[in-house]
């Protein structure tokens, strides 16, 4: 069975990506930090391309790191046991923000592990929030000016992290993504199921 | 222009327009009332009190600036839109200057963050205030916690001098995008908060001093939320900088600092109060 293990920054939205890619009520909150320990789930996630295939797979959300310095050394040990076992790493980052180096410096914390999953996938979350955050609701994708921020956030995300990574990764490997709008919802899952 | 009218009534003071100058000159001593005047005149001509406006990248540092003073610096919604430290002179409306520094965000990148806060540490300790903005849609402080410890204390040691207090004195803490706080939604109507926000941003508040006070104690009156895209609060905003700029803000129209207060020695000042008009 598949193990995809969700990783990132507190607060970047891996339960609500978690929720919206395969059906899930884990808690939210945009207040608070809700995932304070490593949680494992079975699901069954549904293949939408060609011929409609339903896969067992296992999802484990983490905690997010950056919250705050004290309880960091917590993580990094959550982040080395789940780290080895899973397949699939799907590091998940907001798209509204600027800001790299707290993904960097969480990187640099979790070297040793980092090379174990044998594929790595970025999920560019809440890009409806992406400026000028006009989305188109009528068709449910973002607004030509986000696609185009989009586009620059991509870059941005393989030039800030990339190097971060035991491999190379390019564009195919950083997904946009919006858990709010479960915009590329089904791509997403086949990138992440695709064979590694 | 009252400062105005104080200027010109000291410079006629001193150059013995008026009767009361010989007076002064007994009392005072001529060479500390020309020493008065020089500071006077270069004040007025070349000494704006100086604004840092810093925090890390995308909280809306430019957007802040160009919303107070009706600039049009570049902003943008995904790339970092300062790269270096961005200086200008503003004039505020109804007398009285402002010298700009808008600094690179911070955050972005480890490796261009070592060039950002090197210009941090070489420019901050020039500044009268700190204008340090944080976005209040998002709650973590970690980030801003580290600037303030690594970057603004170390810079400003020389001023802290031991005494947190010191620096805490030049601080206002900008609590801009209020407008995107959840839970609620901005009521456009009145461009106001509406009830939900009004408490989240009470909470946000309350979360900052908490948060900051364990790198620098801060009180919750040195936060000034606001929303510079929707221009909410920003004169707010504007008065909290003129009255932390203290006595190097004395010739604003706003907060008309008395100009004698510029002698070093006390009792030169007492005098020149005492044989002012005012």
């Amino acid at each position: 069975m598949k193990k995809i293990v969700f990783l990132g920054k507190c607060g970047a939205g891996k339960s609500s990506a978690i929720n919206a890619l395969f059906d899930l009520n884990l808690p939210t909150d945009n207040t608070h930090a809700c995932t304070m320990e490593i949680n494992k789930h079975r699901v069954d996630a549904i293949k939408e391309n060609d011929q409609p295939q339903i896969l067992p797979i296992e999802v484990i959300d983490t905690p997010g790191f950056g919250e705050s310095l004290e309880v960091e050394h917590i993580y990094k040990e959550m982040y080395s046991k789940v780290l080895p076992v899973a397949d699939v790493l799907a590091w998940v980052t907001q798209g509204d923000m600027r800001i790299f180096r707290p993904d960097q410096e969480a990187l640099l914390s979790i070297r040793e592990f980092i090379s174990f999953p044998k594929k790595i996938i970025i999920i560019l979350n809440r890009i409806d929030l992406i400026g000028p955050k006009n989305w188109d609701e009528t068709l449910n994708v973002p607004s030509a000016e986000q696609r185009e921020n989009i586009e620059i956030q991509v870059g941005q995300v393989l030039e800030r992290l990339s190097k971060y990574f035991p491999f190379n990764l390019t564009h195919n490997d950083v997904i946009p993504f919006s858990a709010v709008k479960k915009f590329n919802k089904n791509k997403l899952i086949d990138t992440l199921l695709n064979h590694s | 222009m009252k400062n105005n009218r104080l200027i010109e009534s000291l410079f006629d003071l001193l150059q013995g327009k008026s009767s009361k100058n010989s007076v002064l000159k007994e009392i005072v001593g001529e060479d500390k009332l020309n020493e008065l005047q020089r500071k006077v005149t270069s004040e007025k001509d070349t000494k704006p009190p100086k604004v840092a406006v810093i925090g890390k990248a995308g909280v809306g540092k430019s957007t802040t600036i160009n919303n107070l003073f009706n600039a049009q610096n570049v902003t943008s919604h995904v790339l970092v839109g300062t790269k270096n430290v961005h200086r200008k002179v503003f004039d505020l409306e109804g007398g009285g200057k402002l010298d700009i520094l808008d600094f690179p965000g911070l955050g972005v990148d480890l490796e261009e963050d070592i060039i950002y806060e090197e210009m941090y540490i070489r420019e901050l300790p020039e500044a009268d205030v700190i204008l340090y903005v944080i976005q209040a849609n998002e709650r973590i402080l970690r980030e801003d916690q580290r600037i303030i410890e690594d970057v603004v204390l170390r810079s400003l040691h020389n001023v802290i001098k031991g005494d947190k207090s010191n620096l805490q004195k030049k601080i206002v803490i900008g609590l801009n995008k209020v407008d995107e706080i959840g839970p609620g939604t901005w009521d456009r109507s009145i461009n106001q908060p509406n009830d939900e926000q009004g408490e989240s941003i009470e909470k946000r508040c309350d979360d900052i001093v908490e948060k900051l006070t364990s790198v620098l104690p801060i009180s919750k009156k040195q936060i000034v939320y606001y929303s510079a895209e929707q221009r909410f609060r920003l004169l707010d905003l504007l008065n909290a900088i003129i009255q932390c700029s203290g006595s190097s803000g004395w010739k604003l129209a706003t907060n008309p600092k008395p100009w004698w207060e510029l002698a070093e020695d006390p009792r030169v000042a007492e005098i020149v109060r005492k044989n002012s008009n005012r």
